[in-house]
C-alpha cells in the first residue's frame, strides 16, 4: 500500500533531516551558572575568623536543560547585523529628508529689537503751563520696535524690516499712525564676477554718510545727528541700488554703492518726474594694528516744491523746482586700545545746496536757496565687553548764510517757518555735545545712558537739554 | 530737575546694571568653529588644563562660520577657523566691538583629496578636482580611473573647509548639484571609505581608511603628496593656515592658553595629532 510504503520512506526522510539540521545548527550548550560566593563573617560570629565557604553544590540552582536539536537560541550575529545596517540605512533617509528642510530654513533669518526709553527734556512740546513756563516733558516710550526677515539664496535675498511702532508711541505726540515698513528689499546677487555685484529694488536707506547707514540698532547715540535729521527725515527712499565691492590689494577693500531713488523720501510719495542719484564710495584699510575707512558720498537730485501763493518778488504760486545737491566725506578709526578695549573715531562732513530754477516765465525763487553745512565727531571706547562710554559733537547749520536776494517781506504768511528760518539765518547754528554710558549685560542686551546739551549761536539760550535712558534688546 | 535727579537715577540704576554685566566666571575659555580644528583644539584644551587646573576650556564644532558668528555674537572666547575672516564678518565684528579681531594663525593644515582604498588613482591635478566637483567630470575613466559614477562628498557651507575649497579649487564656481554635505570631516571619510567610487576632502589629519590623492598644480607639474615639508613651504597646492580669532589683543587666560599653543609644546602636540607647525 502507499501508506504502507512512504510512512518508513517518511520517517528515514524526517530523522535524516533532524540529523543534518543537528549537525548544523547544534546549540552550544549553556553555561553553567556561576558558583554562588563564599559566605563572610556575620558580626555574630564570635569565632573570630570568617566561616569556611559553605559548600553551596547541593544547593546550586540546577543547569538549564540543552536547547533541543535543530533550535538557535536567538538571532545570529548576521542578522543583527543586517538588522543594524537597515536602521542606519533608514536613519540616513530620514537625515537626509531632514537636512534638506533644515538646509532651506537655513536660508530664512527673523531678528529684530526692541528700544525702550525713558527721556527727560527741557524743552516741552506742549505749550507752558500756568506760570507761562515751558512745560519740562518727561516720558516712557518706544522708539523702535524693529521686525526683519532676511531671505540669503544662491543668487536672491529677500528683507522685509517693518517697524512695528506706531508714530504715537515713537514721537510721543497726539497722532497715532499705524506700524511702518522700513526696508522692503528684492537683490538679486551675482555669483559669477569678482565684484560681488548685488542689484537691489525696493525701498532702502539711502547710501550717503556713515551715520545715516549705521544700523538703528548698534547706534550709540538716540538719534542721528542734526545734519542728516534734517536733510534726511526717515533715512530711506525707493528705487534701485547697486552695490559692488573689489579687493584691490592685501588689506584694502573698495566699496561702490549706486542708487537711483524717487527722491521723496521715506514716507511721501512721488509727485514728479524727476529722480535723485546717491553715489557712495569706501576704502577699507587694514592697516594691522587698526582698520581705517575712508568714505565720500554725493547725492544729485531735483525736488519739486509748492508755493503757497504768488508774490510780488515773483515768487511763484505753484509747484517749481528745487536743484539739490549734497555731498558728505567721512572717516573712522578703529583701533585696539591695550588692556581697555575697541575704541573707535569717527569724523563727518556734510555740505548741502538747495537751489530753485526757473518754472516756466517765473524766475527762480530766491527765497528758495538753502546752503547747509553739518559735521560731527564721535568717540567710542569700549572697556573689555561689557562697558562703552561715547562722546560726540554734533554741529549743524541750517543756513550758512542768508539767502541772497531774497527778501523775508515777500514770504508769504502762509510759511511762517520759512520766514523764520530765513530771518535767523545768521545766528541759526547750533552744536550739540552729547556722551553717556553703555552698558552690555550680554549681546543681546544693551542699557545706555546719554545727556545731551545743544548749544545755540543766538545770544537767547533754550533750555532744552536731553536726557536718554534706554534699554534695548535684540536677537 | 534737574541734575540732582539725573544723578539719582543713575545711582539707582547703575549697580544693578553693573552687576548684570559682570564678566564671566574668570579661568572659563570657550573656543568654537571649525570641525578641521576640533580635534586639534580639544587636544590642545586637555594638554593645557593638565598643566593649568584652574583654567577650564570647552571645545566645540560647527564649522568655522558658526564659530566666527559665535565671536561676533560675544557667544565664545576664541573661534577656531580653517579659513579666513570675511571683510562683511570683520564689519559685523567692528560695529559692534570697535574692533576687526585679532587674527593667529595657530597651526597648518594640507587639505587631502579623499577617495577609496580600491581606487587605482595616486593624483589628480587642480583642474581635474575642479572638473569633477562642478559636475563637468562624472566618471572616474575620464580621467584614467576606473570606469565608475563619481560620488562627490562635500562640506555644508559654514564649514572653512568648504569655503577654501571653493575658493582654491573651484575658484568661486558653484559645486555640482550632486555633491552630498556631510556634516563634518569625519563623516567625508567615513563615506568615502564605504564607497568604491566616491570621492572627499578634508584635513590630512582625518585620513584613515581612506587614501589621499597626490594634487598637481597643473597637467605639467608634479604631483605633490600632502607632508610637513610640503605644506610648510607651500609646495602642495592646497596648503593652508589654521586660525584663532579672538575679538581683542589677547589678555589674561586667553593670552597664556594662546602662548602655550604658539611654544613649542603646544606645536609639538599639533604634529602628534596630524596637523603641522606654523614655524
Amino acid at each position: 500500500m502507499k501508506t504502507a510504503l512512504t510512512l518508513p520512506a517518511a520517517a528515514l526522510a524526517l530523522s535524516l533531516a533532524h540529523a543534518s539540521a543537528s549537525a548544523q545548527t547544534a546549540a552550544p550548550p549553556p553555561p553553567p551558572p556561576p558558583p554562588a560566593p563564599a559566605a563572610e563573617a556575620t558580626p555574630g560570629d564570635v569565632s573570630g575568623s570568617a566561616a569556611p565557604a559553605e559548600d553551596n553544590s547541593a544547593n546550586a540552582a540546577p543547569l538549564p536543560p540543552p536547547a533541543p536539536a535543530g533550535e538557535t537560541s536567538g538571532p545570529t550575529i548576521e542578522d543583527r547585523v543586517t538588522t543594524l545596517e537597515s536602521k542606519n540605512e533608514g536613519f540616513a533617509e530620514s537625515y537626509s529628508a531632514t537636512q534638506a528642510i533644515v538646509e532651506s530654513l537655513n536660508k530664512l533669518k527673523f531678528g529684530g529689537y526692541v528700544q525702550g526709553r525713558y527721556q527727560w527734556d527741557d524743552k516741552s512740546n506742549y505749550g507752558v503751563d500756568n506760570n507761562n513756563t515751558l512745560r519740562e516733558l518727561n516720558r516712557f516710550y518706544v522708539r523702535r520696535g524693529r521686525l526683519k526677515a532676511t531671505y540669503a539664496g544662491k543668487n536672491a535675498e529677500m528683507v522685509l524690516q517693518i517697524d512695528a511702532i506706531d508714530n504715537q508711541n515713537r514721537s510721543g505726540g497726539p497722532v497715532a499712525n499705524v506700524a511702518t515698513v522700513k526696508d522692503a528689499e528684492a537683490t538679486f546677487v551675482d555669483t559669477w564676477t569678482p565684484f560681488n555685484l548685488r542689484l537691489t529694488a525696493g525701498k532702502f536707506k539711502v547710501p550717503f554718510s556713515y551715520d545715516l547707514l549705521q544700523s538703528d540698532d548698534l547706534a550709540e547715540m538716540p538719534e542721528r545727528v542734526s545734519a542728516i535729521g534734517a536733510l534726511f527725515p526717515g533715512d530711506r527712499d525707493t528705487g534701485l541700488r547697486l552695490r559692488g565691492g573689489y579687493n584691490l590689494a592685501r588689506g584694502l577693500d573698495f566699496t561702490v554703492t549706486l542708487a537711483y531713488v524717487n527722491g521723496t523720501g521715506d514716507t511721501a510719495p512721488e509727485n514728479n518726474s524727476k529722480k535723485d542719484f546717491f553715489a557712495r564710495a569706501v576704502f577699507d584699510i587694514d592697516l594691522g594694528f587698526a582698520s581705517w575707512v575712508v568714505a565720500g558720498a554725493g547725492q544729485f537730485g531735483q525736488e519739486l516744491k509748492n508755493g503757497s501763493s504768488a508774490t510780488a518778488g515773483g515768487r511763484p504760486a505753484t509747484y517749481y523746482n528745487v536743484d539739490r545737491r549734497r555731498f558728505e566725506a567721512d572717516t573712522q578709526l578703529y583701533i585696539d586700545v591695550p588692556a581697555i578695549g575697541g575704541a573707535s573715531l569717527r569724523y563727518e562732513y556734510i555740505w548741502a545746496n538747495d537751489e530753485p530754477s526757473a518754472s516756466g516765465v517765473l524766475p527762480a525763487d530766491p527765497c528758495g536757496k538753502q546752503k547747509s553745512a553739518g559735521w560731527y565727531a564721535t568717540y567710542v571706547q569700549n572697556v573689555g565687553e561689557h562697558l562703552g562710554g561715547v562722546f560726540r559733537v554734533d554741529a549743524w547749520d541750517p543756513y550758512t548764510s542768508a539767502p541772497t536776494g531774497c527778501v523775508v517781506a515777500n514770504i508769504p504768511a502762509g510759511e511762517p517757518a520759512l520766514a523764520k528760518a530765513v530771518s535767523n539765518a545768521a545766528k541759526d547754528h547750533v552744536t550739540t555735545l552729547g556722551g553717556g554710558l553703555l552698558i552690555y549685560p550680554s549681546n543681546n542686551f544693551r542699557f545706555s545712558f546719554i545727556y545731551e546739551h545743544p548749544i545755540e549761536q543766538t545770544a537767547a539760550k533754550v533750555a532744552n537739554d536731553r536726557f536718554t535712558a534706554q534699554l534695548q534688546a535684540r536677537f | 530737575m534737574k541734575l540732582a535727579k539725573l544723578f539719582a537715577l543713575l545711582a539707582a540704576v547703575l549697580p544693578t546694571t553693573l552687576a548684570l554685566s559682570a564678566p564671566a566666571r574668570a579661568g572659563t575659555i570657550t573656543v568654537k568653529g571649525s570641525d578641521t580644528m576640533v580635534i586639534l583644539g580639544q587636544r590642545w584644551a586637555e594638554e593645557y588644563m593638565k598643566k593649568n587646573p584652574s583654567t577650564s576650556i570647552q571645545v566645540t564644532g560647527g564649522g568655522s562660520g558658526t564659530g566666527i558668528s559665535a565671536l561676533i555674537n560675544g557667544t565664545t572666547d576664541i573661534c577656531q577657523a580653517s579659513r579666513a575672516m570675511k571683510p562683511a564678518e570683520k564689519e559685523k565684528l567692528r560695529d559692534r566691538y570697535a574692533t576687526t579681531g585679532v587674527e593667529i594663525p595657530v597651526a597648518k593644515d594640507g587639505l587631502a583629496i579623499y577617495v577609496n582604498t580600491s581606487n587605482p588613482l595616486t593624483e589628480i591635478s587642480m583642474e581635474q578636482l575642479k572638473g569633477i566637483y562642478t559636475g563637468k567630470i562624472q566618471n572616474w575613466k575620464e580621467i584614467g580611473g576606473p570606469d565608475g559614477k563619481i560620488t562627490l562628498y562635500s562640506r555644508e557651507n559654514s564649514s572653512g573647509t568648504y569655503v577654501f575649497f571653493k575658493e582654491h579649487v573651484l575658484e568661486n564656481a558653484d559645486f555640482s548639484p550632486r555633491a552630498q554635505s556631510m556634516p563634518g570631516t569625519a563623516a567625508v571619510v567615513n563615506a568615502v571609505s564605504k564607497e568604491k567610487f566616491a570621492i572627499g576632502y578634508g584635513g590630512a589629519a582625518y585620513a584613515k581608511g581612506i587614501k589621499i590623492l597626490k594634487v598637481k598644480k597643473d597637467a605639467n607639474s608634479k604631483a605633490i603628496e600632502p607632508t610637513e615639508a610640503t605644506v610648510k613651504d607651500n609646495s602642495y597646492p592646497l596648503s593652508r593656515p589654521l586660525f584663532f580669532y579672538v575679538r581683542n589683543r589677547p589678555s589674561g587666560d586667553i593670552k597664556s592658553f594662546v602662548d602655550w599653543v604658539l611654544s613649542g609644546e603646544g606645536q609639538g602636540l599639533a604634529q602628534k595629532v596630524g596637523y603641522y607647525p606654523i614655524n
